[in-house]
């Protein structure tokens, strides 16, 4: 008797430990999170883009500068898909011998530059993606063929990027091209140095 | 609990898409620049002054030039072309040298303290161009050189963005130097001139504001 009531104790111990641990079963959810930021540097150039003036050739017919090299880097899986262009501080004004007439259909592409000492001088310039100096980069005041090039619905004054590049690097040229009639010849623009600051917009898709 | 959360992963994995087409900016800077040198090159005579010498007549009275020489300095940067000076030449510091007028030395001479080596002359200027060579003498300036003078008479104002000139110029010898050919005034003093070809190099400085 005696041992059937340890029989009996033993089992009942049994049972309820059985009963213990399956009470004691919980699920809960970790949650693990990273918050991996999209971001992108603002377009950067390696220096100013300096363009030569040469007193003895006509102002359509300057020579190139030395390119500036542009870089951007986006981090976040973020894609860069162009950067723009802009006008620059001065493209709506002109040189003081022709004052209140900005970019029209007789001088388009240009942006200007400033004179630092010189109240009203401006001497204009364009921009280009190439060396050789044929694919201008616009400005918005034209308003002739700004956005049907390279493709409709594509701007030039920007320089377009394909292959989902996060990072970008590339070059832009320069140089004296005024003709707008403002200077009868190179040697009477006046001695000064010239500035203009085109603002470099990177356009990335987060 | 397990089904919310497939729930909330479909809604994130939807939404992905709706984010890729947001477009953002970042703006960086450009600067250009450019320079405009002030620069004035060197005076370019169109040729050589060339100097008519005729015998019997006085050394005092000679001709002018037939054709004055245009003289261009070419600028850059728009500048004012102040004034030129002519320097005195290569032969002003000659004995007796009178102080108004330059001399030219013939080819060839040796001794340098020969008088009759250096024939004396008259040089004139005047801004702009000018063809008629009496204008010049008449209505221009009459070179000197003088430099060192607080109003240097070897100068040529001009004040013009403009830095053509024009000069002009004849045999003269004023006042008798020893040695050379007696008195200038004479007609005869033109006849003792030594044959020969006789040169000068005047060197012409610009001055210009930038």
């Amino acid at each position: 008797m005696m041992f059937k009531h340890w029989t009996c104790a033993v089992a009942a111990t049994l049972a309820l430990s059985a009963y213990e641990l399956q009470a004691q079963e919980a699920s809960g959810d970790l949650n693990v999170a990273t918050l991996v930021e999209v971001s992108c540097s603002a377009p950067l150039a390696n220096g100013n883009l300096t363009l030569p003036f040469d007193g003895t050739r006509a102002l359509t017919n300057q020579r190139s500068s030395f390119p500036v090299r542009i870089t951007a880097t986006c981090l976040g899986g973020t894609v860069i898909e162009r950067v723009e262009f802009g006008d620059g501080l001065y493209a709506t004004t002109d040189s003081s011998g022709n004052t209140f007439n900005p970019g029209n259909a007789s001088h388009e592409h240009t942006r200007r530059l400033r004179g630092q000492n010189i109240v009203g001088e401006h001497i204009a310039y364009r921009l280009y993606t190439d060396s050789a100096g044929t694919e201008v980069l616009t400005t918005s005041l034209t308003g002739q063929a700004d956005c049907t090039a390279p493709a409709p619905g594509a701007c030039n004054n920007a320089f377009y990027f394909e292959n989902n590049l996060s990072e970008v690097s590339f070059q832009i040229y320069g140089r004296i091209y005024d003709d707008t009639g403002s200077f009868s010849a190179p040697r009477d623009i006046e001695g000064d140095i010239y500035n203009d600051t085109v603002t470099m917009t990177l356009f990335y898709a987060s | 609990m397990t089904i919310l959360s497939r729930v909330g992963l479909g809604l994130a994995v939807a939404a992905m898409p709706l984010a890729v087409q947001a477009q953002e900016t970042v703006d960086g800077n450009l600067n250009v620049t450019t320079t405009v040198s002030v620069v004035c090159n060197a005076p370019t005579p169109t040729g050589t002054l060339t100097l008519p010498f005729r015998t019997g007549i006085a050394l005092n009275n000679q001709g002018l030039d037939a054709a004055p020489v245009t003289v261009t300095v070419q600028c850059f940067g728009n500048p004012t072309v102040q004034h030129v000076d002519f320097d005195a030449g290569e032969n002003s510091t000659i004995a007796n040298a009178d102080a108004d007028i330059r001399y030219m030395r013939r080819d060839g001479s040796i001794d340098p303290a020969d008088a009759s080596d250096f024939l004396g002359y008259q040089l004139f200027a005047i801004a702009g161009t000018e063809a008629s060579t009496s204008t010049i003498q008449s209505t221009g300036t009459t070179l000197a050189n003088d430099s060192g003078a607080a109003t240097p008479t070897n100068r040529l104002t001009i004040n013009d963005q403009t830095g053509t000139f024009s000069v002009s110029g004849r045999i003269f010898e004023g006042t008798e130097r020893a040695g050379a050919f007696g008195d200038p005034t004479l007609t005869a003093s033109s006849g003792i001139v030594p044959a020969g070809s006789y040169n000068d190099l005047v060197v012409m400085t610009v001055s210009y504001s930038g």
